[in-house]
């Protein structure tokens, strides 16, 4: 009920008691019209409101600040509603680009009203709930307020850069051809070793160099065999490792987009590619090849934020079963000291670890302006000291200061194959 | 919203032409005056869309109306005013509530039946003050005594609702 009601019967009693206690016909008299205008309300009193609400969007899955249209459409299904405010509220993130998202107006049984707008926002998910109807009679005084159920997602998916051809070694490879060295003779074009001439080898194998140096023995080229191989990528969620700056850029906004940058590289190249995003809680996207496997990452890091959970505040907790032994992990991640040991533990189990680390001293310093400070200096060099015990895990590290676009840094650094120990057969 | 600006200022017009009027003819220039400056702000107070103050106006003139009663100032130029500021309050709130959303639908009628309803209740409600004013009813002891205790009951039962309202 509306205040105004409370409102006007306050002051009609207020007068019928005065005119009570003083005896004069005055107050009393006053007091009529305002009870005739409440009266006249009660009788146009809404009735039960029963409207059908239906919400349509032009797309559900889009890029970063494209502009969706919505379209909610109300039919009142009851008895006439003499005046219909209808609220559509926007999903906290969402920002009105055109159109109107609130009506006015009068809705006899049968009508409809169409509300269209267009709206955007940042990389995230995003759900409408409810349509919020305000009905009430022409003078406003006895108003009714119910919300329409009428449900919608749409997901921002993060952007992602092409980078090319992303080199890794897996311990493991599968059994399908593909761009990633095998660490197994066989056919393939890159040199793997040599071994003893045996018979049936083609003659345009053997190494002559090598087989002269022997009186009696020849040798032959081996070669690399090419697969394909498991790829987990662990995008770190975890609050502590997230730098918002008081504009509302995000230090994590970037790893979402390294995660979706390189598994693109990666799926295309053919790998199995998995994604794992730890923080808040731990959502899997289970390890799958292709467009489909694409869509579905993506949608994962549309979805991805930080949070707190105290339980997975330090990187001990990994889910390692979640990728086979000797598959590559990719770990996006700012990295704390504290990290340091889980990484130990991945190494030890068999895993091949590249770290992609968004700099947070560096992009907190830029904001700050504090670059020749001793305070950075120091950050800076316990920065490096981190990646540097890191490097000697014989884990590949790649220091991203998020100013600098991505692609070109990944073809820089990361386009050529990590060196390992070849074995000679001889 | 243009016809709903007009009819709100017709009617702020009239509620203070007959308070101003009624106090001027009762000798009481300072109060005329008074209703004058409360009408040119409440008249502000909507052009620059300010939200609230309607309600505090509205009580001032209803309550400058009952005091006209109270001082025996022309009883018909209080009944108008407060006829009037009714009016002026209610489309107040109603262009309000149309400059709150970006769109609003008017062909379905919306302004004109609020317009519409509004001067019967006012036309209803004068009639009704009017009969109130001229009529005259004797109440013995024990009817004002009951009508008392109903009025009581009434105040408690309806601060009981607006807690439970604001609960």
């Amino acid at each position: 009920m509306a205040g105004r009601f409370i409102l006007l019967g306050s002051l009609v009693y207020a007068l019928l008691f005065v005119g009570l206690i003083t005896l004069n016909g005055g107050p009393l008299a006053l007091a009529l019209p305002l009870i005739v205008y409440l009266g006249v309300a009660l009788l146009h009193h809404s009735p039960q409101v029963q409207l059908s609400v239906t919400r349509t969007l032009s797309s559900v899955s889009l890029q970063q600040f494209e502009p969706v249209k919505v379209l909610v459409k109300i039919t009142n299904e009851g008895a006439d509603l003499e005046e219909v405010l209808v609220e559509d509220a926007l999903p906290a993130g969402l920002e009105r680009v055109d159109g109107q998202n609130r009506v006015l107006t009068s809705l006899a049984h049968g009508e409809s009203v169409e509300i269209e707008y267009s709206v955007r926002g940042r990389r995230g998910s995003y759900t409408y709930q409810t349509v919020q109807v305000t009905a009430g009679d022409h003078l406003g005084v006895m108003r009714q307020r119910v919300e329409s159920p009428a449900k919608a997602s749409l997901i921002y998916l993060p952007e992602t850069s092409r980078l090319g051809r992303v080199a890794i070694r897996p311990p493991r490879t599968h059994g399908h051809s593909g761009p990633i060295p095998s660490r197994r003779s066989g056919a393939g074009i890159e040199f793997y070793g040599l071994r003893e001439y045996q018979l049936g080898d083609p003659r345009r194998w053997i190494n002559w160099r090598a087989s002269a140096r022997h009186e009696q023995d020849l040798f032959v080229n081996q070669f690399e065999q090419e697969r394909i191989a498991d790829v987990g990528i662990i995008l770190d969620a975890r609050q502590q490792s997230d730098i918002i700056l008081p504009s509302g850029e995000s230090l994590f906004e970037y790893a979402v987009q390294a995660a979706a940058s390189l598994s693109e590289a990666f799926l295309s190249d053919g790998n199995r590619v998995g994604l794992l995003v730890y923080g808040f809680g731990l959502h899997r996207t289970f390890p799958g090849y292709g467009k489909v496997q694409q869509d579905r990452i993506l949608h994962a890091l549309g979805q991805a934020r930080t949070g707190h959970n105290f339980a997975l505040e330090s990187l001990r907790y990994l889910p390692t079963r979640f990728f086979p032994t000797g598959s590559q992990i990719v770990m996006i991640s700012s990295l704390t000291s504290a990290d340091v040991a889980a990484f130990t533990r991945l190494r030890a189990t068999g895993y091949e670890i590249l770290v992609i680390s968004p700099d947070p001293i560096e992009f907190e310093a830029r904001y700050l302006q504090m670059k020749g400070d001793p305070a950075y200096q120091l950050a800076r060099i316990e920065r490096s000291l981190l990646l540097h015990r890191l490097e000697r895990l014989g884990i590949r590290v790649l220091d991203w200061q998020v100013n600098l676009p991505f692609a070109p840094l990944v073809r820089a650094r990361l386009s050529r194959a990590p060196a390992v120990q070849r074995v000679m057969h001889l | 919203m243009r016809r709903i600006q007009l009819f709100f200022t017709i009617h702020l017009l009239t509620a203070v032409a007959a308070l101003a009027l009624s106090y001027a003819l009762g000798g009481r220039l300072q109060w005329a005056f008074g209703a004058i400056l409360v009408g040119g702000l409440w008249y502000t107070a909507q052009f620059r869309g300010a939200q609230g103050i309607e309600t505090i106006l509205f009580f001032v003139f209803a309550l400058a109306a009952a005091a006209g009663f109270w001082i025996g100032l022309p009883p018909v130029g209080m009944l108008l005013a407060l006829v009037a500021t009714l009016g002026a309050w209610d489309l107040d709130h109603f262009s309000q509530r149309l400059r709150l959303v970006e769109r609003v639908v008017l062909d379905t009628g919306l302004g004109n039946n609020h317009l519409r309803r509004l001067l019967l209740i006012e036309l209803l409600g004068l009639l009704a003050g009017l009969a109130g004013l001229t009529s005259s009813l004797y109440l013995t002891f024990w009817m004002q005594l009951l009508l008392v205790i109903l009025a009581v009951y009434g105040i408690s039962r309806l601060i009981l609702f607006i807690k439970n309202e604001l609960k």
